[in-house]
Formats: structure tokens, sequence, C-alpha cells
């Protein structure tokens, strides 16, 4: 994930960290050592407690004296801002990359209220997402999801136009300011948007960027969040 | 006889103060800036940021480096790389293969905005 900008308009702080474990991408949310540790660890797919922040360059943890004259202290530069707002492309599944998956409009709505699709918006649940249409007349529209069943999300506020059958629309479980959680990819720099809704890290999402068709959506569409667990925020946990 | 001295081990550290001692010691005393620059370049391609002063010295086309300050016109806040000297001003350069997952540039941030739904924006 990618520094967008601070709440505070901030420029971005830096600092070099020791690391406890090889870190091989950039954009990866960093977190305070463990007990014992050597310098800072790797978040997991499920939490962010404690955030330093992300990573701008990687390194490779080394214990041993080097032979080739190099320190052994090993390093990665972190923007550590408590309020970065980080941008993180959403992938369709834990699998980085993963194109958001489609779902077919299966009954049509004469109100714009409801997108009927043959698949379940239970499980996972996505009750107080957010789903959006990517190739139908409702291109450019994106409404809060505020109830589901196993066939059909319902909105409350009407798409401007009738859902067709054969209309595809896409879905995130995320809706800014609400969503406190962002669940992450299993190599920790994209966002895992096929969960339920408030499954995942310690994150408020700020701002979402959803794409359609004409912007190849399933592959360019974004969450972003600030830390709610950062090791400089004002309360520290 | 010398007296013996008794270490008490500090407790309840705070989480900054965990941090702090985590911080990279940064360019070693005998070490020159150019030196301490230059061992960044070939361990891995480090991101380097060089104050006002010092940053004219580096030549970041040279060694395929993303200039953040040129191009996206932000400056960030640490201690220079070359004189250890904390700026607000410093010039952040990143290694161009780490920029689409590291930094979001201004000309990004522009393509995937241009026709999106942006909620909260």
């Amino acid at each position: 994930m990618e520094f967008a900008y601070a709440i505070s308009g901030a420029s971005p702080h830096l600092k070099k960290y020791q690391i406890a474990a090889t870190v091989s991408n950039a954009g990866v949310p960093l977190l305070i050592p463990a007990a014992d540790g050597a310098g800072l660890a790797a978040a997991t797919t499920t939490s962010m407690a404690d955030l330093v922040g992300c990573n701008i360059d990687t390194a490779t943890y080394v214990t041993a004296q080097q032979t080739d004259g190099t320190s052994a202290e090993r390093t990665v530069s972190v923007i550590v801002n408590p309020d970065a707002v980080w941008k993180a492309l959403m992938s369709g599944g834990a699998t980085e990359g993963t194109a958001l998956t489609l779902y077919d409009v299966t009954t049509a709505s004469s109100t714009g209220l409801v997108v009927t699709t043959g698949d379940s918006w239970t499980s996972p649940e996505f009750d107080e997402g957010v789903v959006w249409d990517y190739d139908g007349a409702n291109v450019g529209q994106a409404r809060k999801i505020t109830s589901t069943s196993s066939t059909a999300a319902t909105v409350t506020v009407a798409f401007n136009n009738d859902t067709v059958v054969g209309n595809n629309f896409m879905r995130a479980p995320y809706w800014p300011p609400q969503t406190l959680t962002v669940q992450l990819t299993t190599n920790l720099y994209q966002a895992d948007a096929s969960i339920a809704v408030a499954t995942g890290a310690q994150a408020k999402a700020i701002e979402l960027i959803l794409n359609d068709l004409s912007e190849s959506g399933r592959t360019n569409s974004y969450v972003l969040f600030i830390s709610t667990d950062h090791v400089y925020a004002a309360r520290p946990t | 006889m010398s007296n013996a001295t008794i270490l008490i081990p500090r407790k309840a550290w705070t989480k900054p103060e965990i941090l702090k001692s985590y911080e990279a010691t940064g360019r070693k005393r005998a070490q020159t800036a150019g030196a301490h620059v230059a061992g960044m370049l070939s361990e891995l391609k480090k991101a380097i940021w060089l104050c006002p002063d010092c940053h004219h010295k580096f030549d970041w086309k040279k060694h395929r480096y993303y200039n953040v300050w040129k191009f996206d016109k932000t400056t960030v806040n640490a201690n220079c790389d070359a004189c250890k000297a904390f700026s607000s001003q410093c010039r952040l350069f990143l290694y161009e293969p780490t920029v689409p997952r590291a930094w979001l540039t201004k000309d990004e941030n522009r393509r995937v905005r241009r026709h999106a739904i942006t909620i909260g924006a």
C-alpha cells in the first residue's frame, strides 16, 4: 500500500528501523517489535496493532557477521505519521492481484433498490458495505448496502435507473467513515475485499475509489484508510 | 577496593521508547557521507533522503532513482542521510522499481481517480 496523504496535511515523516525478519515487499505495514524481537515485525492479515508505518524500501534480515564487509544491521525506511492515509488496492481474494468478483443481476428491480444476484450476500456478510455498478445503466453510482439476504443486497438510496438482468455489480466490505477494519492480503500490501464486513485489521476507511468496466475496475479499485492503533497516536494503546 | 556497581533494569518502557531503541544508528563515525550513501545504493537500493544542503551531490538519474521532490513537489521530515541534520525539507529518492508499491505519485493519483466513483473524497 502507498502513502496517499496525511490528514493533518503534514509531509511524510521518515525513519529507518532495524528489522526482525526479511521485508521483501515495499508498502507492508510494520509493527512495534515483539518482546525480545530484534526489530520491527510485519503485520498479519488480521492485525495491525501498534502499527509503526509502512516501508518504502526492502531489506534482508541477517544475524551473523557478514563476510562481504557489510553490516549485519539491516534497516527499512518507514513512513511513521500516525495520521497517514494508506491507499490499498482491493483484491478479490487473499492472493494479491485477484480481480474483484462480478455479481450479475438475475432478477430486475424496477425501484433501483435491490440488487438480486444468484450469489449470497450474507455469507460472507456484506451488510454495511458498498455495491456499485460495473457495466450497466448505473455506472458511476455506488450505494451503501443496508440489508442483505442469501440472494440480494438492498440499498436505502435507490440507484438512478432500474437494474436489469445481466447487469454486473461489484461489492466491497467498506463504507467510509463507518468501517473499522481492513483485512490484508497474504503478502500484506493489498486489501482483501472478499471478506465479511467488520473483519480484519485495525483501520478506519477514509475514502473509496471505485472504478467500473471502462477503467478496469476489477483490478483498479482502492480503499484508503487510517490506522486506529498506531504506536505514535495521541492516545497510544 | 572499588565499589560494586548494581545495575537495576528499568521497567515499564513505553512503546515509543522501545521503538527508539530500534532506530538505525545511521552513518558510522569514521564513514564519509559519500561512502554511507554509496553503501545504501549497493545494498538493496535503499530509500535515500537528503537535506537541501546535500541533495545536489546525489546523481539520482544515474542510479535509477525517483526524485519525489522533483515530480510530486513533496518534501519529507527526516534526518539527512549525509549530514544527519534534521530537516523538514529533505528530498526523498526512491529506487524506481519500488515506487509502484511504496509511493502514490501525482500521475498515478490522477489516473485512478479520473473516472472513478469516490466516496469520502
